[in-house]
């Protein structure tokens, strides 16, 4: 339980950092944020299928996998058909540390306590992203074909995050 | 090497026949897979009709009978794949991907 509410603490604080900065972020550095987003969530899902043994917490993984590489792979053809470069920025870069210091937290577990705190991170982590995605980024972004790829990727991450609260449930961490 | 779906069916068609097949020209039915959902959920056709799936996600599906022993693939956004279904009865699927993605496939004689 202890764990679940620091996941809750570092995810508010992370939401709050992430609005903020949404609000003053061009489209470029929007890009940049989602698809590094997408990015480390493919890195989280590559280190739970070489650690977890757990069925559930594995078919989550190869999902994320799945499906946030299809997202990215849109968004680059997007990218690259827009001749625009993506722009590295502050959330960017938080986003990255934050996740690298999680890796260094996660390889440090083993068994059950890594899958709980793996599920506990993807359930906090899609919050936050898809509060980000719905209620900054999207009313933000003024290309029409980015407003569309986002509100599209959406709905993938929304079904992520109901699948992410499943697996919390079922893995009866508390 | 990595099997898809459709060439583990077809192993398994080495002990059963699969109750669907691929299939060419038109189909009788077409099923939209938009927003983790087969669309429409429900479709009727006639023994040797065929049902075309599209894929509208960003998210790639498959449309995999519940046993397991016919589906159309992995299918990537804007992908598609006809299946032809030969006997009478009912054939509920899932997404082999996203498995709370449900739908039926009834064959009238």
């Amino acid at each position: 339980m202890k764990t679940l509410f620091l996941s809750a603490a570092i995810a508010t604080s992370l939401l709050a950092q992430t609005v903020q900065a949404g609000e003053k972020m061009n489209d470029l550095e929007i890009a940049h944020t989602a698809y590094t987003a997408g990015q480390l969530d493919i890195r989280y899902a590559h280190l739970a299928l070489a650690v977890s043994e757990n069925t559930e917490v594995r078919a989550f993984a190869e999902t994320m996998l799945r499906d946030h590489a299809a997202v990215n792979t849109a968004a680059v053809n997007l990218i690259t058909k827009l001749n625009v470069t993506p722009q590295d920025n502050d959330l960017s870069r938080a986003l990255v540390q934050g996740a690298a210091d999680k890796r260094a937290e996660l390889m440090s577990l083993s068994g059950k306590a890594f899958d709980c705190v793996y599920a506990q991170n993807e359930l906090g982590y899609h919050q936050v992203v898809n509060k980000t995605v719905e209620e900054s980024f999207i009313p933000a972004v003024t290309v029409e074909p980015l407003k569309e790829l986002l509100s599209e990727a959406l709905v993938t991450f929304k079904v992520h995050e109901g699948h992410a609260e499943m697996m919390v449930k079922g893995l009866q961490c508390a | 090497m990595r099997l898809n779906r459709r060439q583990l069916c077809l192993g398994a068609g080495a002990v059963a026949v699969a109750p669907a097949l691929p299939a060419t020209g038109a189909p009788a039915a077409r099923v939209d897979i938009h927003a983790f959902a087969f669309e429409p959920a429900h479709v009727t056709i006639r023994a040797g009709e065929s049902i075309e799936w599209i894929n509208h996600d960003f998210a790639p599906h498959t449309a995999t009978g519940d046993e397991v022993n016919w589906d159309t693939g992995e299918l990537e956004k804007n992908d598609s794949a006809s299946l032809r279904f030969d006997t009478p009865g009912t054939y509920p699927y899932f997404c082999a991907y996203h498995p709370h993605m449900r739908g039926m496939v009834e064959v009238i004689s």
